[in-house]
C-alpha cells in the first residue's frame, strides 16, 4: 500500500527528530515544489494527486490510505459495523513541534480511532423520519 | 498623517518609493533650516513640533504614542501597481536596525499597524537590519489586503510573521463593507501574484447513500480555492447537493462551502436559491449549512469571514452529540462555533461516544473558526535566515474531538507567502497549507497556497 511523505525542504525536517533523514521503509518521499521554480506543485506531487484523486493540501504532510467506515447504515437499515473502505487522506505534519515518526504513527492511529468513535456515536442517534 | 498616492510598476518599486518618502518624513523634523512658509505649512498640518516615528531601540517605547509623538505609521493613500488600483495602504517606517528579543519589545508591532480592516494594505519598512526574536509574533491586528515587510538589510526571522486568518474580506459584504477588485500583484519583474487564485471546488452531489465532497484548486503563485461542503447521506435519498467553495484571490484564500449530514435526503438544498450554501467570493463568508437538516445530524458551514456556521437538529434531544454534549438539545438556531463568552457555552464535549475536551483552540489566534489566510510579502535587501515561521495557512472546521459530529463544511484555501532576498534561497520555508479536512465525514479541503521564493535584485 503506497504511502507518501510530502515536504518542501522545510529546515525543521532536518532538525530534532530529523524526519527527512529517518523516513521509515515503505514511505515514498515527495518534494512538493520543483527546485528553482516558482510553480506550486512539482511533477512528482502532481502525479501523487493524479493517482490518489485527492489534494495535497499542504506541506509537510503524509498521504496514505486509511481503512474507514464510509456509511452509518446498511441498505436494510441495520447498523454498519464491519464494512470499511480504503480512503486516501492527506494529514498535515506540524513542523514546528518536532514530531517523530512514532508521533506521526500515533497521529494516524488517533485519526482512525476518533473516526470510528464518531461512527458509533452517530449510529446511536435516534433515527428520525423512518 | 500624510496622504500620498503611490504609482509603481511593482510592489518592490512601490516599497522603494515609500522608503525614500519615509526617510524624508522621518528626518524632516528637528534638523535643517526651515522657511516661515515651511513652518506655517507644518503647523497647519499638525506636523510642526512633533517627534517622528520611533527608530532603533525605541519602537516599543510607549512614549511614542503620547502627546506630540507619532506612531510608526506615517503615511497613507492609494496604491496603484502596473496601472491598476490595488487598494488603499497604510505605511509604517522604522529607522535603523532593530532587534526584538526582550519582554518589553513583545508588543512593538502594535505600532506598525492601523485598524483599517479589509480595505488597506499594511506596508512596513525596517530601514536597516531586523533580528526578530523567538517570542515575537508579527501579525496585523485586523484583516488586510496584504502585509508587506520590507527590510533594507539582513532579516533574521526566529519568531512568527503571519497573515493566517488576516486575509481581507474584500467582497463588500463583510462588516467593513469594503470592496476592492482583485488585480494581479506584480511583486517584482518576474513574480506576479495572479488576481484569481485556485478555483473554488464545485458543489458535491449525491443520488445514493454515502459521502462526497470536492477539493479546491491551486494556481501558480496564487492562493488556494476553498473546498466544497460534505454531502453525507445515510438513508433514503433523492438528490442532495452541498455548497461550493469560492476561488482564491490575490488578497485571500478561498472560503469553503456549506456541508451537512442527513438520514434521508430528499431535497436539492444547495441548488435552492434561499439556502446560501456556496462560499462568498473575494474572502467572504463560508457557505451555510442547509436551513433544515431533517433530524438526527448536524451541518457545518465552510470556513470564511465569518466561517463555520453550525446548525443542529431542531430541538431533538441527542443521544450522543452533534454540537456539544450528550443529552443536550441541539440548537434550533444557527450558531457560530466558539461564539460564546462563557465557559458553559464554549467548553463543548460529548460525555458518551466520543468524550474529549477540545483538542485545540478554535483558532490559534482568534478563538473562533472564522478567518482566511491572506497575502504576505517579505522583501529583504540582504540575507533571509532564521529558525522561525513565515505563515499564511487556512483553517478547517470543528473536529470530533472539538465536540462536533455531522457533515462538515469545506476548508479554506491556503494563502500566499512571497519571500525575496539576496540569493533566493535559505531561511524558513513558508507555510501556506489549506485548512485540513475534519476527522470524520469531512468536507472538501482547500487548495494549497503558494510559497514563493525569489531574489530581491
Amino acid at each position: 500500500m503506497a504511502k507518501y511523505f510530502i515536504h518542501n525542504d522545510e529546515q525543521e525536517l532536518l532538525q530534532g527528530h530529523e524526519l527527512l533523514n529517518n523516513v521509515p521503509s515503505g514511505w515514498t518521499v515527495i518534494d512538493y515544489q520543483n527546485e528553482g521554480e516558482q510553480a506550486d506543485v512539482s511533477d512528482a506531487a502532481l502525479a501523487v494527486e493524479a493517482s490518489t484523486g485527492i489534494n495535497i493540501s499542504g506541506h509537510p504532510s503524509i498521504v496514505l490510505q486509511l481503512n474507514l467506515f464510509d456509511g452509518l447504515f446498511n441498505a436494510d437499515g441495520s447498523k454498519n459495523t464491519d464494512t470499511r473502505t480504503l480512503q486516501w487522506k492527506c494529514l498535515h505534519v506540524d513542523p514546528s513541534i518536532d514530531m517523530s515518526w512514532t508521533d506521526i504513527q500515533t497521529m494516524i492511529d488517533t485519526f482512525v480511532t476518533l473516526n470510528d468513535a464518531n461512527h458509533t456515536a452517530l449510529q446511536n442517534e435516534t433515527r428520525v423520519g423512518d | 498623517m500624510k496622504q500620498i498616492d503611490i504609482r509603481a510598476d511593482t510592489m518592490k518599486l512601490a516599497m522603494d518609493q515609500l522608503r525614500s518618502i519615509g526617510s524624508q518624513l522621518y528626518n524632516k523634523q528637528h534638523s535643517g533650516v526651515y522657511t516661515s512658509a515651511d513652518i506655517a505649512n507644518q503647523v497647519s498640518t499638525g506636523d510642526w513640533g512633533n517627534s517622528h516615528a520611533s527608530g532603533a531601540g525605541q519602537h516599543r517605547d510607549q512614549t511614542a504614542q503620547t502627546t506630540n509623538k507619532r506612531s510608526t505609521v506615517i503615511c497613507t493613500g492609494s496604491l496603484y501597481l502596473n496601472g491598476n488600483f490595488a487598494g488603499l495602504y497604510d505605511y509604517a517606517y522604522i529607522s535603523g536596525n532593530i532587534t526584538t528579543d526582550a519582554v518589553d519589545e513583545m508588543n512593538a508591532f502594535d505600532h506598525w499597524f492601523t485598524g483599517n480592516q479589509d480595505t488597506h494594505w499594511a506596508l512596513v519598512c525596517v530601514d536597516g537590519t531586523f533580528t526578530q526574536g523567538r517570542r515575537s509574533i508579527i501579525k496585523p491586528p485586523v484583516r488586510k489586503l496584504g502585509f508587506v515587510l520590507n527590510v533594507d538589510g539582513a532579516y533574521t526571522l526566529n519568531g512568527i510573521t503571519s497573515m493566517t486568518n488576516r486575509g481581507a474580506n474584500h467582497s463588500g459584504t463583510g462588516d467593513s463593507h469594503g470592496y476592492t477588485a482583485p488585480v494581479a500583484i506584480p511583486v517584482n519583474g518576474s513574480i506576479t501574484i495572479p488576481a484569481t487564485g485556485g478555483a473554488g471546488a464545485a458543489r458535491a452531489s449525491r443520488t445514493t447513500t454515502g459521502t462526497s465532497s470536492n477539493n479546491g484548486g491551486t494556481a501558480t503563485n496564487g492562493s488556494g480555492g476553498g473546498g466544497s461542503g460534505a454531502v453525507s447521506i445515510h438513508g433514503n435519498i433523492t438528490s442532495c447537493i452541498s455548497g461550493a467553495g469560492a476561488a482564491g484571490t490575490c488578497f485571500v484564500g478561498g472560503s469553503g462551502g456549506g456541508g451537512f449530514m442527513m438520514l434521508h435526503g430528499g431535497t436539492t438544498v444547495a441548488a435552492d436559491s434561499d439556502e446560501f450554501m456556496d462560499g462568498i467570493a473575494n474572502g467572504g463568508a463560508g457557505g451555510n449549512p442547509p436551513i433544515s437538516i431533517g433530524g438526527n445530524y448536524a451541518g457545518m458551514g465552510g470556513n470564511g469571514n465569518p466561517g463555520c456556521l453550525h446548525r443542529g437538529t431542531g430541538g431533538l434531544t441527542l443521544n450522543s452529540f452533534s454540537i456539544g454534549a450528550s443529552g443536550n438539545t441541539s440548537p434550533t438556531e444557527p450558531t457560530y462555533y466558539g461564539f460564546g463568552e462563557s465557559v458553559d457555552i464554549e467548553d463543548k464535549r460529548s460525555s458518551t461516544g466520543v468524550s474529549h475536551y477540545l483538542g485545540r483552540p478554535y483558532s490559534s489566534y482568534d478563538n473562533s473558526l472564522s478567518g482566511l489566510p491572506g497575502t504576505l510579502i517579505i522583501l529583504v535587501n540582504g540575507a533571509y535566515t532564521g529558525t522561525g515561521h513565515a505563515t499564511s495557512v487556512g483553517i478547517g472546521g470543528a473536529n470530533i474531538h472539538d465536540g462536533y459530529g455531522g457533515g462538515a463544511g469545506g476548508s479554506a484555501g491556503g494563502g500566499v507567502v512571497c519571500v525575496l532576498d539576496d540569493d533566493g534561497s535559505g531561511g524558513p520555508t513558508s507555510k501556506v497549507s489549506a485548512g485540513v479536512g475534519t476527522n470524520a465525514y469531512s468536507g472538501g479541503v482547500g487548495g494549497a497556497g503558494s510559497a514563493i521564493r525569489g531574489t530581491y535584485g
